[in-house]
Order: structure tokens, then C-alpha cells, then sequence
């Protein structure tokens, strides 16, 4: 424990927090590196914006100043990015190179040189040229008459506006008022409790002084850190009000039991040794640690607080009247019991799912140091030396044991049986299962208002759409990108092309730099040439054979471009693959209509990737369930023989299995990844029940009982309680364990039969 | 004392924020609602490698708003338009470069100060009708953001209104912006000239 501690307190100092981003738990997309660049790059960028808004019915400088004010003091608390922008901070270096003049061409210049129409960019470069405080400059000149770099790099730099995140307020006109929007690049880790709450501290001192300066302002703002924020701070505001619920019946539960809270008392400092080594563990093995592995590491470390009720019921029994022997005649049962449970764990670290790895080496570790503490800490601390005669508490027991064995409910259980077939076939008429993210959590109302309005003001998502591009080599993927842009342009010449971010509008490929530079020389060399130098005069200095750079490569980019570039550049180290994010004015429909027909590109969908995941850690986590089960099984054979360990494991087994089912017809269908855990800790529970039933002797049943009913019934309070969490993902957990508890509480009995 | 404040208030303008409250607040507490300021201007642009400067001319619109319409008419037919969205060019009516107003910020900004040297030397105008000729000239501190864009000293002159503007740049090359026939009114600018802006500000 003091290594553990110290373990911890090393961790805290050095400033570890709580991971609360869900897609944390899940693997890396497989073995496609460009896949799971495009998903990491989008979710990065997505989950570090935040786009403020501020509106006045007719006033659009006091909007742009308040939300001005707002981005001011997140840039001061350095919460927000000044620059959001990557790609504006790239410009300006790949303006300040001093190379001779690339092959880029504008989508407008390109377009009617390939047409063939000369004239139309030799007037658009006199326009250039004539434009106040323009683009030319007597020392870009020589090399660049037509100044087709300044006008490909104006072009590559237009439209990106909100979608890329501009860092200055831009005002939106509507009937209803004037709106002013900014958007700014968050500068901590979005999913931490501690970044959200210097996030909504920060915000709301910002928002607050605007209001003071700028009366009558209404102030928005949407991220999705403010969602996770608000998400963190319901489940710790249920967690809270659950938690003093659990605690209150726990305690009046033992109290009725024992006539003393003792023993609730034991079983606390069990689970708290358990945690406590869980959380050094984690800490020790992996760089982050997350808010689910504390809940579901927790919960199943949960499993040693029947260890210390059992032990406690023990004081019950007139033969066990000394610390020593109450653990003797426990000791066989909980001993297998951990090491079921531990098979079951390390059955999860062999998922190749960091969540279940983490949540694994959490569990194994807390449990033994609770298993430990129970066996070498209750029978020192345990003060009750006489055996207490709780006189009805035990008849009672015997009472109910008298259900599952007594001749004369023969026919009551019958229809018990009946009920639960009914049930069960109900609850497998209703089975569905349910992988979408987007149901794991009720966001905020509130939050959701304000992200509405913003779109609407915006008139798009606020979500980008993302297409990953790939082809052999980096050329290739470029390659295939410009075609992709060139196809969507097709299909909506309408729409504004500065709305499709993508590598190759700020470095083409070297093919297209090929062909650019040879429709330079071939159409713009001879009489546009002289035509522009008629017509500017000997003023520009103009060189009749102007150099140029046949082939600009990404590394030939200063490293401030290469920088902000990098985050379309997907894939290993050859690079083979960009990303290309679509806005403005296409959906995801069109997109996708486009992108079909193309070689190499394809939609990526984070919503429908990160379900996919949830659906594998789902049937990983089953997976999981059902190798613990057969564990438990095997080890049931060994310890009682093969018939005998058919009936131990049939009753966690038949728990399992139900627990889905009754679940579904109880309260609906959509099985998800946090039920199966919730499955996980049924099989270790129900084969703890059973296994500690089945190591119990005839004469000590009732007290087994009692200890069983004691046991499921605090775990019930813990965590069944959950079920009414407003959190879908902790609420599927809640009621599956319920169900699956009451289940395994009730068939533990079943497992009689075993010769001792 | 008056031309203090004026040159003052000037500087403020070129060399603060590209887009902000002042700018507007100057333009809309200048120009009442409906007017604008019409003239027309000759540009020479000067390079440093060049004995002969690159000539042209046109007309301009500026609006209560802020919205300024910049209307080339020689050597070629071509418009710019900025708003607080940002800038517009059109070439043959049709739109070929739109920027944000931080997009291309040396740009957008330059240009930003033709909008305000408009707008606050109206303001001087409005104050002091029979305003005597004057004189200023601006040079950028090292650091600030007129200095990085390569400005080495603008000299504005003029009477009621600015009547011309010389913009060096440290690079040798140098800008000069002649002023004529201004004049502020109610009057719809023409038909094509309200096509831009409108297709401007969408």
C-alpha cells in the first residue's frame, strides 16, 4: 500500500488528469495507417474548436467587439489559440521564399490556359497589377509577370474563413440581428476535467465582462470540450446523489443484518486498499488514465466486497466464533473466487483494446491487493470475538433458502421458472444491439440550443466532412486528390472551392506542376508576354525568359509551411496518403456520390469508425466473458470434478446469458459495449456467488445465503443504481448489472450438489 | 491642434487593427445612413528596377457603411470591393479572388487604409469646412504590422478631403494615389457599380 501510495502521489505531482474522451478507450483503426491518421487528424481538429458567437439586434461592431473581448481572455488564460489557423501561418513562409517562381497556377489560371484562352489571365494579371497596394513588387516581377504565384496563393488561402478557423471576428448580417462569429483552436487536451474546467471558468469570466462592457449582447459558444464538460459534470453530479444513496442503503442494509455498520466499514477499506493498488498499477503501466477505468475498474474491484461480507456473515455462525476460524471457513470459496476473477481479467488484456487493457490491469491488481487485505487485515481488525445471535436475520435466511430447496415451493418455483422463460423469450423477441456513439450520452440541452443557433447563423454543420486519399506513393495520393477536387468542383461549379482544404491546393502534384509549367511556357511565353509588357510599360522589369522552379516538393517548404501542412499528410513514413476536408457548400451526400467513383478515396466517417470500434470492444468484451466463463469451468473441474463443475458453472452462466434478455424486455433493446462489461462483472460476481455456495457445507448454508443476499444486494445499491443515470453508457451498465445480479443472486443456490 | 487630432486619429486607423469597432465606428459616425463618397483617383505605381511607373485610373465608391467599391477603368476594366467580410475582385464582372478579411493580411490591410484614409479625413471635412490645405506623413515604429508589410512612409495630403497619397515601401517601390472630383451625396451609384457590391457582400 505505501508503494502504491507512493506510486500515486508521484503521479499526482506530476500532474497526470483523467481522460474523459470516449474514443480514448477504443484501439487504432486497425492496420491502416491513413485511416487512422485522417480519423485521428479530424477528431484533433474537431475536439479542440470552439467557435463563439455573439449577436445584437442592430449592432454589428458591439457583437464583433464583445466576442472579440470573449477571445481576448481565453488568449490571455491561454485556454485559446490567438491562431486556429495552420494553414495562414504557412502562407506567409511559403510567400517569404526566395525561390524562383514554382509552377502553381490558380484554378482560374489553369482553367483557361487549358482552354486555351490566353487573354483571360493576361487581363487578370493586369488586374493584379493595377490593384492598389497590390500584389506586385518590383523584385517578384522579373520571374512571375503574370503573377500567377501571388493569385494560387490568394486562391489557396480564400474561403477557408470559419471552417478553418479565422481569427478575426467575422460579422453575419440576418433578419434576426447581427451576428459575429470567431472560431479559435483550444490549446489543452479537450477530454481532461482539468483543461474543461479551466475552459468553462475562463469562458464564463469572459462572457460575463462583455456583457458588463456591451449591455443587450448575447453571447454563444459551442465545442465539443463544453460538451464533454457538461457531460463530466452531469455523471459527477449523479454519481454523487447515487453514490449517497448507495452508501445510505448499504449501511442500513448492514445495520439490519448485523446490528452494527463494522463490517460495511471493513468492506470500504477493502475496496479502498483495492483501488488504490488498481490506480498505482495503471498508473505505472500506461501514460493516461481514464475515467471509465475508474468506473468499471472500480466497479469490479466491487467483487471484494463480497470477500469482506462473507467473511463478516461469517460472525453469524455459532462454529466460526474467532477471527481465525471465520476466515478458515471463508477463505477456500473467496480464494477461488479471485482466482476466476483474475483469469476473467487477464482474458482482457488479451483484447487489443487499450480501454479493456487498462480496465484489466486496474482490476487484477486492485482485486489481489483487496483479496489480500481482507484476508490479512479484517481477522486483526475484526473486534467481534462472541458470535452474535441476529436471531431472525438468520432464521429469515433459512426461511429463504427454504425457496430454492423447500418441498413445498415446488410449485411456486415452477412458475418463477415459467415467468422467466416468458421473459426471457420477450426479451429475445426485443434484442437489438446498439454501437452508435452518438446514443452513449444525453448532451446538454442547453449546450445543444447554443450549437444550433451557431449553425444556423452559419448555415452549415459546424463538422467538416473528411476524405481520406490514398495511393502508392505520396505523388500518387496527390494525384488522386486533385482529381477528387476537380470532380467535386464538376459536380457543383456553384459552390466555393476555398471550402475544400486538401495538400495539393497549397502543393499540387508533380505531375500538375509539370503540366502547369508547360502551359506557362507554351501559352503565356510568346505574344501574352509581350502583350503584358506593351501594357505595363517598362515598369515591372519584366524577364523575357522567366525563371522558374519546375518542381516544388513538400520538403522544399520552409519548415513553418511543412508544419502547418503536416495535418494533411496521412500515413506512415512514405506518406502515402492526404486528407481532404470538405465544406461549405457540399454534403456528405454529394461527397460521397463524387468520392465512389474515384480510385483510392474514400469517406471517412468518425461517427460510423468509432461505432465500428464500440461494436468490436463489444464482441471483445463478450469474447472475454465467455473465456472467463470457460476458465471459471475449468478451474470448477479441477477444484470439484467434471458433473459437479457443470453445476457450478451454470448458474453465472444461465446469469449471463439472461441478464441481455430480461434487460431487452425490461427496458428495451440496444445492447451495447458498457452492457457487456456490465456482463463481465455478472460472471465474476454470479461465479463468485456460486463457487462460495458451493464451498459452503450443508450446516453453514443459510449464513452462505445471507451472505449472498447481502452481497448482491450491496452490489445492487453500488451499482445498480446506475440504471437511472441520465448517461446512456452508464445507464446500459446500471441495469444490466441489476438484472444480471439478481439473476446470478437467485440461481447461486442451484450450484448444490458438490460432496465436500 | 485640429490636424493633430486628424493625423492622430489617422495613424490609429492604419495602423490598428485591420478590421475593428473604430474603423466602422469612424465611417458610420461620418456618413449619415444612405450617403457615400464618390471621386476618382490615378494610381502610379513606381518600382525601383523601372525608370517609368505603371499607371491607372478609375473611379471610387465609399459607403456610410465602410463598404468601398474600387473601379479600375484603364489599362484594364476591374473592380475591387471591400466590406467587412473581407475583399472582392472582379475581373469582367466576374468574381476571380475572394479573401476573408485576414486572408492575405499585408493585402486586405493596405487596402483597408485606402478605405479609412477616405473615411477620416471626411471627418476633418465635416468639422472644419473651409479647412486649409495640409499635410501629414506617417512612418511605421519597427514591429508594427505596417512596418512587417514593408511599408517604410506614407505622406497623405489634401484639403477638405485627402487629395493624395504617397506610399513608399522599403523595397524602393513607391505608390501614388491621386484624388479627384470627391464628392458626398445621396445618390444610388450606377447600376453595375451596385451589382458588385451587392455580389460583393454575399
Amino acid at each position: 500500500m505505501l508503494a502504491s501510495l507512493a506510486v500515486v502521489g508521484q503521479a499526482w505531482r506530476a500532474g497526470y488528469s483523467i481522460e474523459t474522451d470516449f474514443v480514448a478507450l477504443l484501439p487504432e483503426v486497425g492496420s491502416d495507417p491513413v485511416l487512422r491518421d485522417a480519423l485521428g487528424h479530424g477528431h484533433e481538429s474537431a475536439s479542440r474548436r470552439l467557435i463563439l458567437m455573439a449577436s445584437d439586434a442592430s449592432d454589428g461592431d458591439k457583437a464583433c467587439a464583445a466576442v472579440a473581448a470573449v477571445a481576448a481572455e481565453l488568449a490571455t488564460s491561454g485556454v485559446a489559440r490567438d491562431d486556429a489557423d495552420a494553414l495562414a501561418n504557412a502562407l506567409p513562409a511559403i510567400f517569404g521564399s526566395e525561390r524562383a517562381a514554382p509552377a502553381l497556377l490558380s484554378r482560374v489560371d489553369r482553367a483557361d490556359l487549358l482552354a486555351g484562352d490566353p487573354d483571360a489571365v493576361l487581363k487578370r494579371a493586369l488586374a493584379r497589377h493595377v490593384m492598389p497596394f497590390g500584389m506586385a513588387a518590383g523584385g517578384s516581377m522579373a520571374n512571375d509577370p503574370f503573377l500567377l504565384l501571388p493569385a494560387f496563393l490568394a486562391e489557396a488561402a480564400a474561403g477557408g474563413g470559419l471552417l478553418i478557423g479565422s481569427a478575426q471576428p467575422t460579422e453575419i448580417r440576418r433578419d434576426d440581428g447581427h451576428h459575429c462569429v470567431v472560431a479559435r483552436g483550444l490549446r489543452g487536451n479537450p477530454f481532461t476535467a482539468e483543461f474543461q474546467g479551466t475552459l468553462a471558468t475562463t469562458l464564463d469570466r469572459g462572457i460575463a465582462a462583455a456583457a458588463r462592457t456591451h449591455p443587450g449582447i448575447d453571447i454563444k459558444a459551442s465545442s465539443p470540450a463544453l460538451f464533454a464538460a457538461a457531460a463530466g459534470a452531469s455523471v459527477a453530479r449523479e454519481l454523487a446523489w447515487l453514490g449517497t444513496l448507495a452508501l445510505a442503503g448499504v449501511g442500513a442494509l448492514a445495520f439490519w443484518a448485523f446490528r452494527s455498520v463494522g463490517p460495511v466499514l471493513l468492506a470500504a477499506f477493502a475496496i479502498g486498499c483495492g483501488a488504490l493498488a488498481g490506480l498505482a498499477a495503471t498508473l505505472a503501466a500506461f501514460s493516461t488514465l481514464h475515467s471509465f477505468t475508474l468506473l468499471f475498474g472500480t466497479t469490479l474491484i466491487g467483487t471484494a466486497v463480497d470477500y469482506a461480507l462473507y467473511y463478516c456473515c461469517a460472525r453469524l455462525d455459532p462454529t466460526t466464533p474467532t477471527p481465525k476460524s471465520r476466515l478458515d471457513a471463508v477463505l477456500p470459496g473467496i480464494a477461488l473466487g479471485l482466482v476466476t476473477s483474475l483469469v476473467g481479467y487477464l482474458g482482457l488484456l488479451a483484447v487489443p483494446m487499450p480501454g479493456l487493457k487498462q480496465i484489466a490491469v486496474f482490476s487484477g491488481a486492485g482485486l489481489i491487493a483487496a483479496f489480500l487485505t481482507v484476508v490479512a487485515c479484517l481477522p486483526r481488525l475484526d473486534r467481534a470475538k462472541s458470535v452474535r445471535e441476529p436471531g431472525r436475520t438468520l432464521a429469515l435466511a433459512r426461511g429463504i433458502e427454504r425457496l430454492w430447496h423447500g418441498a413445498e415451493f415446488g410449485k411456486g418455483r415452477r412458475l418463477a421458472v415459467g415467468a422467466l422463460i416468458l421473459v426471457g423469450a420477450i426479451g429475445a423477441f426485443r434484442f437489438g444491439t446498439d454501437d452508435d456513439v452518438r446514443n452513449y450520452h444525453r448532451p446538454s440541452q442547453a449546450l445543444v440550443e447554443q450549437d444550433q443557433a451557431i449553425r444556423a447563423v452559419l448555415g452549415r454543420e459546424t463538422v467538416p466532412i473528411l476524405v481520406a486519399v490514398e495511393g502508392r506513393d505520396g505523388e500518387e495520393a496527390l494525384i488522386r486528390e486533385e482529381a477528387l477536387i476537380d470532380a467535386l468542383i464538376k459536380a457543383k461549379p456553384d459552390a466555393r472551392p476555398g471550402a475544400i482544404l486538401a495538400l495539393s491546393r497549397f502543393l499540387p502534384s508533380r505531375a500538375r506542376q509539370a503540366e502547369n509549367a508547360r502551359l506557362i511556357d507554351e501559352r503565356l511565353s510568346g505574344a501574352p508576354l509581350e502583350a503584358l509588357r506593351r501594357a505595363i510599360g517598362p515598369a515591372a522589369g519584366v524577364s523575357a525568359a522567366p525563371e522558374r522552379d519546375r518542381s516544388l516538393a513538400f520538403e522544399d517548404l520552409p519548415a513553418e509551411a511543412r508544419a502547418g501542412l503536416a495535418t494533411f499528410r496521412l500515413g506512415e513514413a512514405d506518406r502515402n496518403g492526404t486528407l481532404v476536408v470538405v465544406g461549405g457548400g457540399w454534403t456528405r451526400e454529394e461527397t460521397a456520390r463524387v468520392a465512389a467513383g474515384l480510385p483510392g478515396v474514400r469517406l471517412v466517417d468518425p461517427v460510423r469508425e468509432i461505432s465500428a470500434l464500440f461494436a468490436a470492444q463489444r464482441r471483445g468484451a463478450l469474447a472475454v466473458v465467455g473465456a472467463s466463463l470457460a476458465a471459471i469451468l475449468a478451474i470448477a473441474a479441477f477444484r470439484f470434478g467434471g458433473r459437479a463443475a457443470l453445476r457450478v458453472i451454470a448458474p453465472p452462466a444461465a446469469a449471463v446469458l439472461l441478464a441481455p434478455l430480461v434487460s431487452a424486455a425490461l427496458f428495451g433493446p440496444g445492447f451495447t459495449f458498457f452492457d457487456a462489461m456490465a456482463l463481465a462483472l455478472v460472471a465474476a460476481l454470479g461465479a463468485d456467488y456460486a463457487l462460495f455456495w458451493a464451498e459452503t457445507a450443508e450446516g453453514r448454508r443459510p449464513v452462505a445465503l445471507l451472505s449472498i443476499a447481502l452481497a448482491s444486494a450491496t452490489t445492487l445499491l453500488a451499482f445498480g443504481l446506475l440504471a437511472f443515470s441520465s448517461v446512456r453508457a452508464v445507464a446500459a451498465f446500471g441495469s444490466t448489472v441489476f438484472v444480471g445480479i439478481v439473476l446470478a443472486a437467485l440461481f447461486a443456490p442451484l450450484a448444490r450438489g458438490r460432496a465436500r | 491642434m485640429i490636424r493633430t487630432l486628424r493625423a492622430l486619429a489617422l495613424a490609429a486607423l492604419v495602423w490598428g487593427p485591420t478590421k475593428g469597432s473604430q474603423a466602422a465606428e469612424t465611417d458610420q459616425a461620418l456618413l449619415a445612413p444612405g450617403e457615400r463618397i464618390v471621386g476618382r483617383f490615378v494610381q502610379e505605381r513606381h518600382f525601383a528596377n523601372s525608370p517609368a511607373p505603371l499607371r491607372s485610373s478609375g473611379r471610387f465608391v465609399l459607403e456610410a457603411s465602410g463598404d468601398l467599391l474600387w473601379r479600375t477603368e484603364s489599362p484594364v476594366e476591374g473592380a475591387i470591393v471591400v466590406t467587412r467580410a473581407g475583399l472582392v475582385q472582379f475581373v469582367d464582372g466576374k468574381e476571380v479572388l475572394r479573401l476573408g478579411p485576414r486572408q492575405l493580411e499585408v493585402v486586405a490591410g493596405l487596402i483597408e487604409f485606402l478605405r479609412e484614409m477616405l473615411a477620416g479625413r471626411l471627418q476633418g471635412a465635416r468639422r472644419d469646412e473651409s479647412a486649409e490645405p495640409w499635410d501629414r506623413e506617417i512612418v511605421p515604429a519597427p514591429g508594427e504590422r505596417a512596418a512587417a508589410a514593408g511599408l517604410r512612409r506614407i505622406s497623405v495630403r489634401g484639403r477638405a478631403l485627402a487629395e493624395q497619397a504617397v506610399v513608399e515601401k522599403t523595397n524602393g517601390d513607391r505608390e501614388v494615389l491621386t484624388f479627384s472630383d470627391q464628392r458626398i451625396g445621396v445618390e444610388a451609384p450606377p447600376a453595375e457599380d451596385r451589382a458588385l457590391l451587392d455580389m460583393a457582400r454575399r
